[in-house]
């Protein structure tokens, strides 16, 4: 599966792309190894919090065989759902966690995360400080890793109207009954309920939270599931069962190599902007290896791999110049300015909001749990 | 009344009395018990509910520990950063929430609560609108936070829902863990509350088992009813509730009015605020014990019927079926059917009286055979008798109705039977008798003709004393009936020898032929009788036919005789009197009085027309006192009148004479009339005097020594010889009137006279002359020296007020007679 990834449609630069692939893999696996050498970790295992499909999983071979290591991963579907398995075991059991930004502080302040300046990770130089400064405060406790959007995919095939708002796409609309699928994460859900009303995706006031909130549970009966939309041509997208989602911009070029009807829409009302921070888990054993993994991953070229293999953007500047020209051009990664104007990173919500997001968030569940049984 | 309905009768009470007492025990118990099983129903119930809402309230407790002992819990409120707590712990504890939500539906509310106050958390599986965060204001919070540590349990009503709800909560008591735990105490960190719907209750409203119509109901402590439908009344009645609080109080079941319906009710307070009640229509406890009575009494009845019919069956078969055996069995006994075979097999009284019975059956059947023989035989001779002759008769007359054969009844008598018996006694009497019934039936015996020797179908029977009847059932004619009464007469000619003694005897029979002379046995065997007496009357020891004068003349006789026995005493007869007088003075000295019977249709009847009757009836004893009694008597009113006093002469039949009281009754009649005895002339028959049995002599010596006069009457006709005569106690002497009447007509008669009237002169005994009807007869007479005459001559016997003209004339015969020989 991960191998096919290579197979992609990005028109006519394919076999170029190929080539180019092949030899920074090649490069790359012999120049630091070779540097490195004396990295062994014994066969210990790192343990790696993160998405699924957010990895090269060749690129992970090779710093196993290279450090003598072995990773080992636990995946969260949604930014909540990772919140909530460290919650549960208050940060403990996990060495490398990928962290939202907008979590990063509170994983900080709560103590989950270990500051980054204390281990040689080399690599960091590459990152645009841009990303670094991104979430200021938390200087040093991640390491920007990619960088992304929220957009709208749909059936164009299926949909008998373009979607081309979040509006449309929370309106409770009988066409789209049950074809929705919307992130189990309710800082999102509200966000893009906040931007299809017309307010501030980070607005706290209560009044709007409450209209966003009746937006949200309004639309339940269109939903098919809270989930993230799985990226593997079982997809519900790609098999027609879902006809629109709410998605991460690079998990839609990884669907429309399953279906070239799904079709990706910057929302009118503007977006949410992202940016994934690789962490060390502050209770780690393995904080060198984790340090060790952040900045192999952060070498240009397996950066510039790893942007290929994820259609992410990557905060890695190094890595920009061994991609093609095909990859920036592509309007789904990298939005335009104007697009980018209406987009928001989240922030951190005030305590009381945060408290009824996350009640909204149960009661949808329950709500659309109750509609579907 | 029936032995059967009697046994009915006694049974019926005997079964139904205890049936009913039985039945009407059994339906108090019934009822009773289907009262208690609904109390105990209801209690039942009320304890499920009791026990289910505490189970639940213990589950709830049980979670409500285990959640607040969760890590996650405790984690989540040693976070003393609000947006920390939200944003990272609070996303998975409501998931937690949910999830506890969802396997405990009723879990309306889960919440977190600060000690504050503030509601912290709160997951709701439904969205229910959250009235405030603030929950220090809500009086269950001062509650809660009064209970001290310890698990809060309350019912109360929901602010968010308005509707009674469970609140549990638990305050969570945490160390604080940046400290030393061994110097610091766990502080109260906040509560974890649990809002449950009452809705598990709705199972106990739905599943109610109370009888069929029994229902339950919560409500809660201000009388207001729980999960109450649009169309009942909410809140309860005031009446309704204040007894269900009782109830609960006081653990009693109640009655009360719902909807004007009486109620079963009862109570069961479950918490200050959450009472739970049964109820149940009174109607349907009732119609229970209704259903238990209509079984009961069906039961009854049926159980009744069922021994009834048993007991009667065994009682029929075993006592009333051989009673009715036994009943039956008489019954045919009384019918005369004897041969009865008793089939009654019992060891019991019964079989013991169906054996006797038996016994007495077989008994009854042997005397009632010796009975027969006896009715039907005669004892001594073994003849038939005259009931079975009648029968014999009887049936071969209806044989014979249109046959040819003819049949003749034999009436035999012995003639002069008695003297038989009187000489040599009774005994020997008894065995002339068996011999004459030997000698008879030998008779009949032989062959009557030739021409029907086989017809030998004769019957001798013995009507009683020396009466006798031959029945020949097969002749041709009456001389075949003469023949067989020729042979008896000449059988018994034949010689008897009895004790010694041997004598002849001789017999007088009457034949009545069939059809000619009856057509019944009893006319049969009437007028042989009659033609046998004729047979006796005309001189004895031969046979005579019947003739139909004769039936006449008996019948007559019949008829005379009863209507003698009603003149007796009446003024149907009468007393004449004849004067009889001295010769030489002309004067009256004696009346004979003779009696006359005026018949009220055949007229003047002269005593030889009605006196032989009487003698055969013995209705002469009676009518000779009344004639004695009404001669004395006038003889007495003629002296008390002043006439000259005459004697009377009364005449005495031998039956009189030998009567037994004869002599009293001649002795009683002088005493009441006051006739003196030698006034009175007793006359007897010249025949009756000589032939007088020993008895009869003594009764006239016995009447001489009253003093009465003896007259023998008829004299000359006796062949009195003159010794006997001498013997006699005899006054007088009456010469028979052919003796009289022959005077003038032949030397015979009047040489008799003359020595008559020698002899009597010797004996010195007065004569009378009677029947002087001419003065020849007179002359002869007064010549001859007969005293005293009568006859027509003198005067006709004369009604006793005529002849008292003779007492004061002398007859004018007399006068001219008198006359004649003065001069």
């Amino acid at each position: 599966m991960y191998c096919r990834k290579l197979t992609l449609a990005l028109g006519q630069t394919f076999n170029q792309f190929v080539i180019l692939i092949v030899l920074s893999c090649l490069l790359a696996s012999i120049a630091p190894t070779q540097s490195r050498a004396d990295n062994n970790f014994n066969g210990q295992q790192l343990k790696f919090l993160t998405w699924s499909d957010y990895i090269d999983p060749e690129v992970v071979s090779e710093f196993e065989k290279r450090f003598n290591a072995k990773i080992k991963f636990s995946f969260f579907e949604s930014d909540q759902s990772r919140t909530e398995m460290l919650a549960t075991t208050n940060g403990q059991g996990y060495d490398l966690i990928l962290v939202s930004g907008v979590n990063l502080r509170q994983y900080k302040n709560h103590g989950w995360l270990a500051q980054l300046n204390a281990f040689d990770i080399q690599n960091r130089k590459h990152i645009d400080p841009r990303w670094e400064a991104e979430f200021k405060g938390d200087v040093g406790y991640g390491v920007p890793y990619f960088w992304g959007t929220m957009g709208i995919a749909y059936r164009r095939d299926l949909v008998p109207f373009p979607i081309t708002s979040w509006r449309q796409l929370l309106n409770l609309s009988p066409e789209l009954s049950g074809k929705v699928i919307m992130n189990k994460d309710a800082r999102e859900l509200i966000s893009i309920a906040l931007l299809a009303l017309g307010y501030s995706s980070n607005s706290s006031d209560s009044g709007q939270l409450r209209q966003a909130r009746e937006l949200l549970v309004t639309q339940v009966p269109n939903v098919k599931k809270y989930s993230s939309v799985s990226l593997t041509e079982k997809s519900a997208l790609v098999t027609g069962d879902a006809w629109a989602s709410m998605i991460y911009n690079g998990d839609v070029l990884m669907l429309q190599e399953h279906n070239d009807q799904i079709v990706y829409v910057q929302p009118a009302e503007g977006s949410l902007l992202w940016v994934d921070y690789l962490s060390i888990a502050a209770s780690s054993k393995q904080k060198e290896m984790a340090a060790a993994f952040i900045n192999y991953l952060n070498e240009p070229k397996v950066a510039a791999r790893l942007a290929n293999y994820v259609y992410y953007a990557t905060p890695n500047v190094a890595a920009k110049s061994l991609l093609s020209k095909d990859y920036f051009s592509n309007s789904v990664i990298f939005p335009t300015q104007e697009q980018l104007n209406r987009m928001a990173f989240s922030t951190e919500l005030k305590p009381r909001a945060r408290k009824f997001i996350n009640s909204l968030m149960v009661n949808l569940l329950n709500t659309h749990q109750a509609q579907r049984n | 009344m029936r032995l059967q309905r009697k046994i009915l009768l006694i049974l019926l009470p005997c079964i139904i009395i205890p049936m009913l007492a039985l039945g009407v025990t059994a339906y108090i118990k019934l009822s009773a018990t289907a009262n208690e099983k609904t109390h105990s129903q209801i209690e039942t119930t009320l304890d499920n509910v009791e026990q289910g809402v505490n189970a639940y309230i213990n589950t709830a407790k049980s979670n409500i520990e285990l959640f607040s002992a969760s890590s996650q819990i405790t984690r989540y409120l040693l976070v003393d950063d609000e947006g920390e707590r939200y944003s990272l712990f609070q996303p998975s504890l409501l998931t937690l929430m949910s999830s506890y939500q969802k396997a405990f539906p009723h879990y309306q509310e889960m919440r977190v609560l600060l000690p504050d106050g503030y509601e912290d958390t709160r997951s709701t599986l439904s969205s229910i609108p959250n009235l405030t965060e603030d929950e220090s204001k809500n009086a269950y919070f001062g509650r809660m936070v009064r209970s001290l540590g310890k698990i809060h349990v309350e019912f109360f009503v929901n602010p968010d829902t308005n509707k009674m709800s469970l609140l549990i909560a638990k305050p969570i008591m945490i160390k604080d863990p940046k400290k030393d735990p061994a110097l610091v105490k766990p502080e109260l960190r906040g509560y974890f509350v649990i809002t449950s719907t009452l809705d598990f209750l709705k199972g106990y409203q739905k599943n109610v088992h109370i009888g069929v119509n029994g229902r339950v109901a919560f409500v809660d402590g201000d009388g207001k009813k729980l999960f109450a439908e649009r169309t009942e009344s909410y809140p309860l009645p005031a009446n309704l509730f204040a007894t269900i609080s009782a109830a609960a109080n006081d653990n009693i079941i109640r009655k009360v009015e719902i909807e004007r319906e009486a109620t079963i009710v009862h109570g069961r307070r479950l918490d200050k605020n959450l009472i739970v009640f049964a109820t149940l229509p009174e109607w349907e406890l009732l119609k229970g014990s209704r259903i238990h009575g209509v079984i009961v009494a069906l039961s009854t009845i049926l159980a009744t019927s069922f021994v009834a019919i048993m007991l009667f069956t065994l009682l029929k078969s075993l006592i009333i079926k051989p009673i009715q055996k036994l009943s039956n069995a008489t019954r045919e006994i009384g019918k005369g059917n004897l041969d009865v075979r008793i089939e009654v097999k019992c060891d019991d009284e019964i079989g013991d009286l169906a054996a006797a019975f038996g016994q007495m059956s077989t008994n009854l059947q042997s005397s009632t055979q010796q009975v027969k023989h006896m009715a039907y035989f005669d004892n001594l001779t073994g003849l038939a008798n005259r009931y079975n002759l009648t029968k014999m008769i009887d049936r071969e007359i209806v044989e014979k109705i249109n046959s040819k054969h003819q049949m003749a009844v034999l009436f035999v008598d012995l003639d002069d039977f008695k003297q038989v018996n009187d000489n040599l006694g009774h005994e020997a009497g008894d065995l002339v008798l068996k011999n004459v019934a030997d000698r008879f039936t030998k008779c009949v015996e032989k062959d009557i003709g030739s021409a029907h020797q086989d017809q030998c179908e004769n019957t001798v029977a013995r009507l009683g004393g020396d009466e006798f009847v031959i029945l020949l059932s097969r002749i041709h004619d009456a001389n075949d009936a003469a023949l067989v009464a020729n042979r008896l007469v000449e059988s018994v000619s034949e010689q008897f020898i009895i004790n010694n003694y041997s004598f002849h005897l001789s017999v007088s029979v009457g034949i009545a032929m069939f059809p000619d002379n009856g057509t019944s046995a009893d006319m049969l065997i009437g007028n042989a009788d009659i033609a046998m007496y004729h047979a006796k009357n005309d001189g004895k020891n031969h046979y005579q036919y019947f003739s139909e004068s004769m039936n006449n003349e008996a019948r007559e006789c019949f008829m005379l005789g009863n209507s003698l026995r009603n003149a007796i005493g009446s003024d149907q007869l009468l007393l004449y009197y004849q004067p009889l007088i001295k010769v030489n003075t002309g004067r009256i000295t004696t009346v004979e009085a003779l009696v006359r019977w005026k018949h009220p249709t055949r007229g003047f009847l002269m005593p030889d027309e009605f006196i032989p009757l009487a003698e055969k009836s013995g209705l002469i004893v009676h009518l000779g006192k009344w004639v004695l009694y009404q001669a004395c008597k006038q003889v007495v009113a003629w002296d008390k009148a002043g006439y000259r006093p005459v004697r009377v002469a009364v005449n005495i039949s031998n039956t009189q004479l030998n009567s037994n009281d004869f002599v009293e009754t001649v002795s009683d009649v002088l005493k009441n009339t006051g006739l003196p005895a030698h006034r009175l002339e007793l006359e007897i028959t010249e025949s009756s005097i000589m032939h007088a049995e020993i008895h009869t002599q003594s009764t006239i010596h016995e009447l001489k020594k009253l003093g009465v006069l003896i007259a023998m009457d008829d004299f000359g006709t006796g062949y009195s010889s003159l010794a006997a005569l001498r013997q006699l106690p005899v006054d007088i002497l009456k010469i028979d009137r052919s003796f009289v009447d022959g005077i003038a007509k032949n030397k015979a008669d009047a040489k008799i006279v003359s020595v008559i009237l020698a002899m009597a002169r010797l004996f010195k005994l007065e004569v009378v002359a009677e029947g002087v009807e001419t003065t020849e007869q007179l002359d002869f007479l007064c010549k001859e020296g007969c005293d005293t005459i009568q006859g027509y001559l003198i005067s006709r016997p004369l009604p006793a007020g005529d002849i008292k003209e003779l007492f004061q004339h002398r007859p004018e015969i007399v006068k001219t007679y008198l006359q004649s020989s003065v001069n």
